[in-house]
């Protein structure tokens, strides 16, 4: 390369006002024309060009919207070129790293992450990018959270996050069975007032999930339904109210018992004892195909019934018309399993054959005391049990 | 609640549900369905017969909570007054007295005295119950119809004709006694009737009152001995022409605590020794069912077999007697009654639907139904439900009442505050967990034994307005300690603030000298801490007998005796510890 006078002081005034810092090309332009008068444009960047290929100075060239650098040199800089920084990742690769940094901050909707994407990791395939989030979700590094419609969570995801969703709250069909049991708690209610209670805490109930819970419902014996009674006391198919719990079994054996009642009076009269009666009575069931065989165990309730009336009737013979038996003492002179013993009790109160007397205050007692009381479904605790007056 | 339960038609009607507790057997019955309790009725009916027949009888009358004992009782005397033109006098088929044992066990006889005494003295047709039993004495002594003798009665006065000759042959034939003579020929002429009730009711009197009544001082005898004497005596008034009926109710309040059954083995003396007094008394003892075991167990069995001849249950209604109950209480209010007229359901507004299933889960009492129909009404009346607040707010208003009463109370009332309401304070500030037997007070001149950190300790109770009386105790308590035991507890003497000891009782203040100086403590408590004792005193008794309700709930015993301590803590605590102090 062959240098002038006037070629080597542009040089040294391009290198002199590159020595503290590299200049924007223009700037460095700028500053040599002021050391150099009328310097034209070719011997400048004939200067340019033999400082570059002398490697005494470097052109920095700008960088595309693609990232890649362009042909124009933005800067220039004193030295060798620096090396060239590695390739960069490829999109794929940094996507994963990109979008856990921008999550950080905040969950966002898949619309928003594509656009914040497409500055931070540009040339982002749209397909790499729902595989690196379909991973990032398989190894729960993410978390999509579904969008909620009125039937509850939908396909569609509203939004990614490092946390995972809070739990959807039950849906209307999800919360009225609970709803509903708690509602029969306190008392029976019509169909009516069931479905006007149930439309001010779940107002979205569909009519035909509220019939589908109720047979549910029915149909594991948490409610029942007492059927409209016709003017002849049967049962239509009208649901007259529901109420909390199985069928009662009281409901259906009542007008057995009172017919039973008259009809041992009469047989008293006529002569036939307890025992033959019963006996009758039982080997009829076992007819009409009711295993409640008099031959041999299980024994039935009625035979418990039996056995508790009597235990009632001689110890009430021995304290005293009308004396109040404490049900521990009854208990302990039965000896029948607490179960069947309790059940033949509340079975003869509902029938009205003995009366039952409650205790109010409980909560003071031990577990002990509690059990050896009698306890209805109903929470009320029985302590004694008496004879009705007339008796 | 939904509104639109709201039936607007109800909205200017009166509830006809309100007020489920009777507390007062004399008071009027709102509403009677005759055929609830027919049994137990009958029962007291035949006891009525039996005693009017010579034949000694007693009835226990047992139920739940709220199955309407008090009720019950309320009926009978008010059937007895609307049936008395078939009494021999055609006045009054018995006298009638009803005590609420709300009583320290150690003062059961003071307590049946005093109320004896007042129902005796309770004014029908122009002459008092007591009158009527000299009459009818006089008239089966001189064999002549007790109507005559009754009107004569009515015109006697402290000038006119004089009885004093036939009632004269009337003590000395039933033993009465000089001094219950003596009161008995004031009363029935009509002199120094306020005095001579007072000696009656067993109230300490000043000795110049004593001397213009003309009996004898009082020597510091046995408070309880002397109560004892005095109803058995009177209670041999009792003929078969007009029998005496005591109506006990709330037994288990005597208890001091849960379980105490000294209070039982007590009652069951009194009662023993009522039965034995006269074969014309007839005992009608009220208890919850809860404590039928207990009350039977701890009496002694010669005096069960006295106290309890025959039982009578109260029983959960039945489902026509439910419904006849509430349908009473709905026609009750006019109003109510001509609109339900247009109405296909019975039960309207309540609904039979309701009253079935409030039939099939609750216990069945009159006071549950009649306490949740009120709720029904409310809801169905405003569509908001009943407002009825927390049970604290309904034991906040009782005890307000109750303290107010107390306040308006004269001094000595206060005696029965303390005998049975320290105990009851001493357990519910929990200073102790159980009392000693009642009988290591046979021997003692005290009223109360409380349990400290150190043992059992005596407290005696002296409010005495008389001097002399007061004195008599004083010396009483001094000879206690110079007996045997010197070397037990000294007695805490307890006397209300306001009970000045007089600048002249000399002999008096040298034995109260004297006993402090032996290191008797004498406190003094105020009335406003004896006003909240008496509220909470009368408040666990009732919680104990099933009296105390919100929401036809039974409020429990424990509840209130927690709500109380805390409520009562800044002025009984005070009082409870200068009493526990050095004891």
């Amino acid at each position: 390369m062959e240098h002038t006078d006037s070629g080597m002081s542009v040089e040294l005034a391009i290198l002199d006002a590159l020595k503290f810092s590299p200049l924007a090309a223009a700037d460095l332009k700028e500053h040599v024309l002021k050391r150099v008068t009328g310097l034209k444009d070719k011997p400048y960047k004939g200067s340019l060009g033999a400082l570059i290929a002398a490697k005494r100075i470097h052109g920095l060239p700008k960088v595309g919207k693609n990232g890649k650098p362009t042909r124009t040199i933005e800067a220039y800089g004193l030295g060798a070129p620096p090396p060239s920084p590695p390739p960069a990742p490829p999109p794929r690769e940094r996507a994963p790293k990109e979008i856990l940094e921008l999550l950080k901050v905040q969950a966002l909707s898949p619309g928003d992450l594509k656009e914040r994407l497409k500055k931070s990791v540009p040339g982002l395939a749209v397909k790499d990018l729902n595989a690196v989030l379909a991973e990032l979700v398989e190894s729960k590094q993410i978390y999509p959270h579904p969008k909620r419609g009125p039937k509850g969570p939908t396909k569609t995801i509203e939004k990614y996050g490092l946390e995972a969703p809070p739990p959807p709250s039950p849906s209307p069909r999800e919360r009225a069975p609970k709803e509903i049991l708690e509602l029969l708690k306190p008392r029976a209610l019509s169909l009516v007032d069931l479905k006007e209670r149930l439309k001010e805490s779940i107002p979205n109930l569909a009519t035909k999930d509220l019939t589908a819970i109720l047979a549910e419902l029915t149909k594991t014996n948490q409610i029942y339904g007492r059927r409209k009674k016709d003017k002849n006391g049967k049962a239509t198919t009208t649901i007259e109210s529901y109420a909390i719990g199985g069928a009662p079994v009281d409901e259906f054996i009542l007008p057995v018992l009172a017919t039973w009642k008259e009809m041992r009076r009469e047989a008293a009269a006529a002569g036939v004892r307890d025992q033959a009666l019963v006996a009758a009575l039982l080997d009829g069931l076992a007819r009409d195909g009711v295993s409640v065989g008099h031959a041999s165990p299980p024994v039935t309730q009625l035979d418990d019934s039996a056995i508790v009336l009597r235990g009632v009737r001689e110890l009430v013979a021995r304290e005293g018309h009308g004396a109040l038996i404490p049900i521990r003492k009854l208990r302990g002179a039965l000896n029948l399993p607490k179960e069947r013993f309790d059940a033949a009790l509340l079975g003869l109160y509902s029938s009205d054959t003995l009366i039952l007397h409650h205790h109010d205050y409980v909560g003071n007692l031990s577990d002990a005391e509690r059990n050896e009381l009698v306890l209805d479904r109903h929470g009320n605790y029985y302590i004694g049990v008496a004879l009705r007056g007339d008796q | 609640m939904s509104g639109s339960n709201q039936d607007h038609a109800l909205s200017s009607i009166a509830n006809p549900f309100l007020g489920v507790v009777i507390q007062d057997v004399w008071q009027p019955l709102p509403l009677d369905v005759s055929s609830i309790q027919q049994n137990a009725f009958e029962q007291c009916l035949k006891g009525l017969d039996n005693v009017s027949a010579g034949k000694s009888d007693s009835l226990l009358i047992y139920g739940a909570p709220g199955a309407g004992k008090t009720h019950l009782i309320s009926r009978f005397q008010q059937h007895l007054f609307a049936t008395a033109k078939d009494a021999p006098d055609q006045a009054l088929r018995c006298v009638f007295v009803a005590v609420r044992l709300q009583s320290s066990p150690t003062t059961l006889w003071q307590c049946v005295r005093q109320r004896l005494a007042t129902d005796l003295l309770r004014q029908e047709q122009g002459i008092s119950q007591l009158q009527r039993l000299i009459a009818h004495q006089i008239a089966a002594h001189v064999k002549e119809p007790p109507r005559k003798w009754v009107l004569a009665m009515r015109v006697l006065t402290s000038e006119g004709e004089s009885v004093t000759e036939h009632l004269q042959s009337i003590a000395e034939n039933l033993d009465l006694g000089r001094d219950v003579f003596v009161m008995l020929d004031h009363l029935v002429h009509r002199r120094y009737i306020f005095d001579a009730t007072a000696w009656l009711k067993g109230d300490s009197l000043p000795e110049h009152v004593l001397s213009k009544l003309g009996v004898g001082a009082d020597e510091g005898e046995e408070r309880e001995e002397v109560a004892r004497r005095v109803v058995t005596t009177l209670c041999r008034l009792a003929g078969e022409t007009l029998p005496i009926v005591f109506c006990f109710d709330q037994l288990e309040s005597l208890q001091r605590y849960p379980r105490d059954n000294d209070a039982f083995f007590r009652f069951g003396r009194m009662a023993a020794d009522l039965a034995d007094s006269d074969p014309n008394v007839l005992l009608i003892s009220c208890v919850q069912s809860v404590f039928v075991d207990d009350l039977k167990t701890n009496m002694r069995e010669a005096d069960r077999d006295r106290a309890i001849r025959r039982y009578a249950t109260l029983e959960p209604l039945t489902a026509a007697q439910s419904e006849e109950l509430v349908r009473a209480r709905l026609d009750s209010v006019p109003e109510l009654k001509a609109l339900r007229a247009k109405k296909i359901d019975p039960l309207f507004p309540i609904g039979t639907a309701y009253l079935n299933q409030l039939f099939q889960t609750s216990t069945r009492t009159p006071r549950k139904i009649i306490a949740k129909c009120s709720e029904r009404f409310e809801e169905l009346k405003t569509g908001t439900g009943i407002e009825v607040g927390p049970p604290e707010a309904v034991l906040e208003s009782e005890y307000i009442e109750r303290r107010r009463a107390a306040l308006e109370q004269p001094p000595e009332d206060s005696t029965r505050t303390l005998t049975h309401g320290l105990p009851i304070a001493w357990f519910t500030f929990e200073k102790c967990k159980e009392f000693a037997s009642l009988a290591a007070l046979e021997a003692s001149a005290a009223d109360v034994v409380l349990r400290g950190p150190r043992g059992d300790f005596d407290v005696a109770i002296c409010n005495e307005r008389n001097m002399n009386s007061l004195a008599a105790r004083f010396k009483k308590l001094l000879r206690g300690r110079s007996g045997p035991d010197v070397a037990g507890s000294v007695p805490i003497v307890l006397r209300h603030a306001a009970l000045e000891i007089s600048s002249g009782a000399r002999k008096t203040r040298e034995y109260l000298d004297e006993l402090k100086r032996l290191g008797c403590r004498f406190i003094q408590p105020d009335a406003e801490a004896l006003a909240a004792l008496e509220a909470l005193r009368s408040m666990i008794s009732d919680a104990r007998s099933g009296d105390l309700s919100a929401r036809g709930e039974t409020l429990e015993p424990t509840e209130v005796a927690h709500w109380l301590y805390i409520r009562t803590t800044p002025v009984l605590l005070p009082l409870l510890t200068q009493v526990e102090s050095d004891a």
